[in-house]
């Protein structure tokens, strides 16, 4: 393999080495055909991202040394290995947003970058609502909670069903976003039911990118929070939110210190999470990290194999690697 | 730290109702850096709205309205929890009385005072602040092998109503006390607007009282001297 890459484009190749490091240790180089690819995954195998290369791209792009028939596969380290190909179609997925980068960005710059997941949905009401996303082991009552709505106006496509929600790892999403606002290109979120894999997706003519990330197996946004009496999904965000609000919600607050200190009744647990117990545990050798399913990954030696059925099963690679 | 805001002066619109009609006010405990990050997010935005509600537990709600491309603003509302503090806590939070202090002196340019008290962190962990009545204060830090000693003149020394203790001091004579240059320069370095007034009070070996006053704020800092 031999490619050459100059001027400009040396950032932007490195930005996307930068943007794939956020995801995994590895990079996967394989040159293709239609152009080079870098992909990496993550230790959990719970996010893979991607990017396409074309051969316009470079200066000069060789993918093979004749005679030598078939190209190099190498990760960073220069050794042989299996190809990494995780198996997803956007073309699946009933749900797509795109945005400029730049509004996806200052979407989620309320958020603590500390944050791991958040959850993005369409409320009733046709606003595209972010909001933070609480791990089971979170004390409520100590956690901020944040939310980021916006008018669907922002956004140049959106094709989803009011409801519809996923939630995901946001410092892997942020990886991505990063790369797609140096480039200036807008951002494809194809989503399908919480538990399947999003699709993030970026492109132009001389490259394109993927990030695949498992989301949250759980419901919409309205069951985050059932323990809030009588209210609709927390997201009916009008400009006059405050008047929707339960008229003696601060009142109830104020009633703690006329009952002498008398403690606040504690949240009462989520029917939900105890769904989330019983539901079985991901697949041994896959850290027991919440409750994301591990994309299935198929070990691509043989490109004629068919699609696993992608659901929630976790296909080794064949070789065994780790 | 002691800090007041007059609500005329921020809200448009305020509304209130404290536990009882005698006792109208609330006490909250929250993280500062909670607040402080919810705040963030609105340096542009159009409106802020802060509300005590009920969530899974009391909260402060602060909805900020965002400007945005579209015919409609962007909100973010944050949700802090609080702690209704209950009122037989509340004379634990009572304003602190000003102390009884040896010497009142205005504080040079904060802005100076900052950097020098930045490079003395350096040297050493504590700093002695001590004034006189005659407008001077000097910050001296000693250690082993250095003494080093910033003399400030002229600051005046304000007036207060019953002066009668201070008028019997020689106005040469400093009041002094030592303290942790830290805490020191955590108060001097939140401070991002310059004061219509600052002053310092000090209680001979035993306190430092720092007033800032802007048009709006009032805000105290007290400091206690270690032996």
């Amino acid at each position: 393999m031999k490619c050459l890459v100059t001027g400009g484009n040396v950032r932007v190749l490195g930005k996307a080495a930068h943007s794939l490091s956020r995801i995994g240790d590895e990079l996967y180089l394989e040159p293709l055909e239609n152009g080079l690819s870098l992909r990496t995954v993550n230790a959990s195998r719970s996010a893979f991202a991607c990017f396409l290369f074309a051969p316009l791209f470079f200066q000069h792009y060789q993918a093979a040394r004749p005679p030598q028939a078939q190209p190099p596969r190498c990760k960073v380290l220069m050794k042989e290995c299996e190809s990494l190909q995780a198996i997803f179609d956007p073309a699946q997925c009933p749900n797509l947003l795109r945005a400029p980068a730049r509004v996806l960005v200052e979407a989620v710059a309320p958020f603590s970058p500390a944050l791991s997941e958040v959850t993005l949905g369409v409320s009733p009401g046709r606003r595209v609502v972010f909001r933070s996303y609480l791990e089971e082991d979170t004390d409520a009552t100590k956690a901020m909670m944040t939310e980021m709505s916006l008018n669907e106006e922002e956004f140049q496509q959106l094709e989803a069903q009011e409801g519809a929600s996923i939630t995901f790892c946001l410092k892997e999403f942020r990886g991505l976003l990063s790369f797609a606002e140096s480039a200036n290109l807008p951002l494809n979120i194809h989503f399908d039911v919480p538990g399947r894999p999003a699709i993030f997706t970026i492109e132009d003519s001389l490259l394109d990118g993927h990030f695949v990330l498992a989301t949250l197996s759980e419901p919409d946004l309205c069951s985050q929070e059932p323990s809030r009496p009588g209210q609709g999904a927390h997201s009916t965000m009008h400009l006059d939110d405050f008047a929707n609000d339960d008229i003696d919600s601060y009142m109830i607050a104020m009633e703690t210190t006329v009952c002498e200190g008398a403690a606040v009744a504690p949240c009462t647990p989520s029917p939900l999470s105890e769904e989330e117990e019983a539901e079985p545990s991901v697949v041994p050798g896959t850290p027991p990290l919440k409750k994301f399913r591990s994309l299935f990954f198929g070990s691509v030696l043989a490109p004629t194999e068919p699609p696993c059925e992608p659901n929630p099963v976790l296909a080794e690679d064949s070789d065994g690697e780790g | 730290m002691w800090c007041e805001l007059g609500q005329g002066n921020f809200f448009d619109e305020f509304q209130m109702e404290g536990v009882a009609a005698d006792h109208n006010e609330i006490y909250l405990e929250l993280t500062p850096e909670n607040l402080s990050r919810a705040l963030k997010t609105a340096q542009n935005a159009k409106t802020v709205k802060i509300k005590l509600t009920n969530k899974h537990c009391p909260c402060l709600t602060v909805a900020v309205e965002l400007p945005s491309l579209s015919s409609s603003s962007r909100i973010v509302t944050h949700d802090i929890p609080v702690g209704v503090i209950p009122r037989k806590l509340w004379t634990d939070f009572r304003e602190p009385t000003v102390p009884d202090f040896d010497v009142s002196i205005y504080l040079p340019v904060l802005k100076t005072m900052k950097s020098v008290v930045e490079r003395m962190k350096n040297i050493s962990n504590h700093v002695v602040i001590e004034a006189n009545l005659k407008g001077e204060m000097n910050l001296k830090i000693e250690t082993d092998l250095v003494c080093i000693t910033t003399h400030f003149k002229d600051l005046g020394n304000p007036l207060w109503a019953s002066e009668d203790a201070s008028q019997d001091r020689d106005s040469e004579n400093m009041a002094e006390a030592r303290i942790d240059i830290k805490k020191l320069l955590q108060f001097l370095a939140g401070q991002q607007v310059n004061p219509t007034k600052a002053l310092c009070n000090i209680v001979h070996n035993r306190i430092v009282h720092f007033i800032l006053l802007h048009e709006d704020v009032s805000l105290q800092y007290f400091i206690p001297a270690l032996s």
